[in-house]
């Protein structure tokens, strides 16, 4: 029979007496449902003298064949049928779960760095007095003038130009806690 | 089976990559040309556009001195 490589003798082994008819995937002796290939080397099942006479009748006119017999003579060839095996498995629920829980830890390194790592007290310059003072020496900068911060400020009205949900207020109009 | 059906049509059997490959690139190359002009017409003239009307009246000596009489340089004294 020539050489006879590790794998084929593997397969070979689980043939045990079912009939081969053809060259299968890549030349091995081996049932598998595929859809891109559906020629399986081997019939599914052990041959039987039921099914040996049914072969028989399926040498003659198809017609006469009833539905039962087509049946057996499917499920003796193959395992399932293409609707059985392309049905949706459900892995993508798997697959998001996972991926949503891996988020998760990332949420948490995040907490946890807030937390821990990162001073309770924010610097001086957060006070928002410090703040609008620096909003102010960004507008009489004149800091991109054309089509950034300070083309939105009207130089003559001292107020925006147009006020939109994330424009700041007025930091020309003082404050009660505006100190030195 | 039952009655008789219309001659179909031969499906293509052979060149299905190169047919495959023909039918993106067609694709692709309209989608980029409508996207590019798109680009054109609507980012790149809009931005010339304001920058051209930003500097028509720009007087950039009364700029320098309104910043400088704001006491921001550090090279510059204001005028008092």
């Amino acid at each position: 029979m020539g050489f006879i490589s590790n794998r084929s003798k593997y397969w070979l082994e689980r043939v045990g007496n079912r009939e081969m008819v053809g060259y299968g995937l890549n030349g091995l002796p081996m049932y598998v449902d595929k859809p891109e290939f559906p020629f399986p080397a081997l019939r599914y099942k052990e041959p039987t003298a039921e099914i040996h006479s049914l072969y028989e009748k399926q040498k003659g006119n198809w017609k006469l064949l009833t539905r039962e017999e087509k049946k057996a003579l499917y499920r003796s060839n193959y395992c399932q049928t293409f609707a059985e095996f392309t049905a949706p498995t459900g892995e993508w629920m798997k697959v998001v779960g996972i991926g949503l829980i891996m988020c998760c830890f990332g949420v948490w390194l995040f907490i946890l760095q807030k937390l821990f790592v990162y001073k309770q007290e924010l610097p001086i310059s957060f006070k928002p007095s410090r703040v609008r003072a620096q909003m102010r020496r960004i507008i009489d900068l004149q800091v991109d003038p054309i089509m950034g911060l300070c083309s939105n400020w009207d130089y003559e009205k001292n107020d925006w130009k147009v006020k939109r949900w994330n424009t700041p207020p007025n930091p020309f109009i003082r404050c009660p806690d505006d100190d030195e | 089976m039952a009655g008789e059906v219309g001659k179909a049509s031969k499906p293509q059997l052979r060149g299905l990559l190169k047919s495959q490959i023909k039918r993106n690139i067609i694709v692709i190359a309209s989608i980029t040309a409508v996207i590019a002009v798109a680009q054109k017409v609507f980012i790149n003239d809009q931005r010339k556009k304001v920058y051209a009307e930003f500097y028509k009246n720009y007087d950039i000596e009364k700029a320098f001195h309104q910043i400088r009489n704001k006491g921001l340089f550090d090279s510059c004294e204001p005028d008092n």
